[in-house]
């Protein structure tokens, strides 16, 4: 179920009242409930993978007792490790076994797969809930969090539905506790949680599935395009990208608000970023942290030797890229903004801007924004090979850029003032949790914002797409 | 919750309000539209059809068979229903709606059949069923065809969303907008010359087949007969070069002459009429310009004569 299909739009008001109304009075009915609404939006895709997801919680959710139970003994660790691989076997066998036989093949059988291949479909979001599993029994291994006997809370965490397919991916210390006490409806913040959902449907409809219309076309035939063309397709692609992806993460935020439930941060403004290092303290929030927290601090970190924090740089970045997908071009984008990244933290400059961009003032200063530019336009150069099919089409993509020859020009217009409002929003709100985290007091002046940005929808609209990240 | 359901409830209603204001306000200038491919539906619903001589096919029929010959040579009134781009599973959906709607029972329908007819229709031109689908009838006959969900049926606008084009064209075009030439009585002459298209794009031509249309076909001519309503199939001229290219010409006269045989009807097959051999009356490789339309039309409807047909379409 997609959260701007018509099927939402219906799924969602009644799962809110039932919720409120009928469920509220018992908080374990309540949480199951949630799981059997989650599962129902998840095997609307295929619901033969509804088994997946509750073996991946139950061996987490079984794990974790099995910790605490042996804890301090050599079985915790087994049990812990047991669990880990199981993960990685599933998320393995799924997202990267044809890739890695498809890559064996290419190396060494003269490019012969017949029969090897297992031609298995990515299980929706399979990336998302496996890592969402993992840091709760790490979590509970480290003694960061006591294990929940609850096993229908558990799989509630696990395959909570506003952010069980694309994230945000969720700490079991965050999300946990928040299923284990009653939630009591907060006013203020569901209408918050709905304005965050009209943004996010924004950015998706709007910027998004626009600016695709025009990345497909020209990524399609990018040979026969001019350089300018090429160019602009590839800065469209940046905001085609990050409008999907934090668009579904302010739709599962906001959808999350109406059901008193916090969702972390996923996205803040990283186009506004001044660097690389504080681009990826702002792209996807919640993987950059888990990464962070369980491995590249596991692993020394940027308190070890310089050899050992290059080694942990490329380690992170290189299984930032492999999440994305089992393809070489997303290992070549991880490798990209590794090297990026790379003599920011040799020179200690990568926590050098940790503060939101012209704090206080309407306009960044000249070397802000040169600064901002010059991020952006790396990052751009990075999604060229994030989003080509094989590197060397994305080098040839690249190398076409500097040539001359025609604009094409059809649907452009749209894409950038679709981008521009986008931007002037976020910009304005860049201090606050989302772009539409209005502080106007007049009703009518914010009725007024909600309709255009519906109206803009409207006559933008083109037949909807998935989002890019459910791939992962 | 009182509050915010209430608010919810606010924001619904204006929305659902202005939502439906835009929905009359494009349905009311789509129902004014006197050009292809709405003048046809409008016609439909607006129950202005009342022929004896109904023509039924695809584009084939629709730029092909002129009624104002028919009607001067057979002393009738007739019209045209082909729709462009559209199969025998599209044409006999729309034939349903035009019955349903109450429109005169024809006494003689003229069918072109070609290597079109037993296809699954593509899609082509989707938006022309756009405004009429509140309609339920319209709605659930073609849902299924062209992937209508509920919600176009129901919801103001919604049916409009991601067809900008066709939107613009109803808001900010002329009366006749793109579709240049106002219809009479669903027919559209095309006054282009020769171009070759068609000819230049396939290496071959071959005709469709596909079973499931094949019975609906004969399910239409079963109910013709249960209705009094004679049938007659007609293949129209084709340029020769493309019937040239078309595999198993033959295998496609049998598989119309078995049908017409099955329920003892005249099948008239003019692929090798004299016309299909002078470009001069083509615009391209399958379709007649006016003046090979009019020349055609009065061929077939001399035939039509001297098989007694004007006697059908005169009793009362």
């Amino acid at each position: 179920m997609l959260f701007n299909s018509i099927e939402f739009a219906l799924f969602l008001p009644i799962v809110f009242l039932l919720y409120w109304f009928l469920f509220q009075r018992n908080l374990r009915w309540q949480n199951l409930f949630i799981v059997g609404v989650s599962y129902l939006f998840y095997g609307w895709w295929d619901w033969r993978f509804l088994v997946l997801i509750a073996f991946t919680s139950f061996c987490s959710w079984g794990s974790g007792l099995l910790i605490q139970r042996y804890r301090h003994r050599p079985l915790a660790k087994l049990v812990h490790i047991a669990n880990i691989t199981l993960n990685l076997i599933i998320l393995g066998v799924f997202k990267y076994y044809d890739f890695f036989v498809t890559s064996f093949a290419t190396m060494f059988l003269d490019g012969q797969t017949d029969g090897l291949l297992l031609k298995i479909i990515l299980p929706v979001g399979i990336s998302f809930y496996t890592f969402q599993a993992l840091s709760y029994s790490i979590d509970v291994y480290r003694e960061n969090l006591k294990p929940t006997r609850d096993i229908i809370q558990f799989f509630a965490f696990v395959s909570y539905f506003p952010q069980l397919v694309a994230g945000p991916i969720e700490r079991a210390t965050n999300l946990l506790p928040q299923f284990e006490k009653p939630r009591a409806f907060d006013y203020s913040q569901a209408v918050d949680g709905m304005r965050q959902i009209l943004w996010g449907l924004f950015k998706k409809i709007a910027v998004a599935d626009s600016c695709a219309v025009y990345v497909d076309h020209v990524f399609a035939a990018y040979q026969s395009q001019g350089g300018l063309t090429l160019a602009v397709a590839a800065v469209l692609f940046a905001f085609q990208i990050y409008g999907d992806f934090s668009g579904y993460s302010d739709i599962a935020i906001g959808t999350s608000k109406l059901f008193g439930i916090k969702l972390m941060r996923n996205f803040n403004n990283p186009y506004f970023s001044r660097n690389i290092a504080e681009f990826w303290r702002r792209w996807h929030i919640s993987l950059t942290t888990w990464f962070r927290d369980y491995v590249y601090i596991p692993l020394g970190g940027s308190r070890v030797s310089k050899a050992k924090v290059v080694r942990n740089t490329f380690v992170i970045f290189l299984l930032s890229g492999f999440w994305h997908g089992a393809n070489w071009t997303f290992i070549a984008w991880g490798i990209f903004h590794a090297l990026l990244f790379l003599p920011l933290i040799l020179m200690g400059k990568n926590r050098k801007f940790t503060d939101n961009i012209a704090e206080g003032r309407s306009f960044p200063s000249l070397s802000d924004m040169c600064r901002m530019l010059l991020t952006f336009m790396l990052v751009t150069l990075g999604w060229i090979l994030f989003r080509a099919d094989t590197i060397s089409q994305a080098w040839e993509y690249i190398t076409m850029i500097p040539h001359g020859g025609g604009f094409y020009t059809h649907g452009v217009l749209t894409c950038v003032i679709c981008v521009f409002i986008m931007l002037v929003v976020e910009w304005i709100g860049r201090g606050r949790s989302h772009g539409l985290e209005l502080k106007c007091r007049s009703t009518l002046l914010r009725y007024l914002i909600y309709f255009i940005l519906i109206i803009i929808m409207f006559c933008v609209y083109s037949n909807s797409e998935s989002f890019i990240y459910f791939q992962f | 919750m009182k509050q915010f359901l209430r608010k919810i409830l606010i924001f619904t209603l204006i929305l659902f309000i202005l939502a439906t204001a835009f929905d009359i306000l494009l349905t009311s200038k789509a129902f004014r539209k006197r050009s292809s491919p709405l003048a046809t539906w409008n016609d439909i619903f607006q129950k202005n059809i009342d022929a004896d001589l109904l023509i039924m096919g695809s584009s084939r029929a629709y730029v092909q068979f002129n009624p104002a010959v028919f009607d001067t040579i057979l002393h009738t009134n007739s019209y045209n229903l082909g729709i462009n781009g559209r199969s025998a599973d599209s044409q006999i959906l729309k034939y349903k709606v035009f019955r349903h709607q109450g429109n005169k029972k024809p006494k003689l329908i003229l069918y072109e059949v070609s290597h079109t007819t037993m296809q699954v229709s593509n899609g082509y031109e989707r938006f022309q069923f756009l405004p009429y689908l509140h309609n339920l009838y319209l709605w659930k006959l073609y849902s299924k065809q062209e992937g209508f969900s509920f919600a176009d049926c129901v919801l103001p606008s919604w049916r409009f969303l991601g067809q900008q084009e066709f939107v613009k064209e109803l808001l900010f075009a002329s009366e006749n907008g793109a579709y240049d030439t106002p219809l009479y009585k669903g027919f559209r002459g095309n006054n282009k010359k020769w171009d070759g298209s068609g000819l230049r794009q396939q290496e071959t031509i071959s005709y469709g087949k596909d079973t499931a249309i094949i019975s609906q076909f004969r399910d239409f001519l079963a109910e013709c007969r249960r209705d009094s309503i004679q049938v007659v199939l007609v293949t129209s001229p084709f340029y020769i070069e493309g019937t040239h290219k078309m595999k198993d010409p033959s295998g496609m006269h049998n598989m119309f002459a078995d049908l017409a045989a099955d329920f003892d009807i005249p099948f008239l097959d003019y692929t090798y009429y004299e016309l299909s051999y002078d470009t001069t009356y083509f615009y391209n490789t399958m379709h007649l310009n006016t003046i090979g339309a009019n020349l055609f039309s009065k061929k077939l409807a001399q035939d039509l004569d001297s098989l007694g047909y004007a006697g059908v379409l005169s009793q009362e």
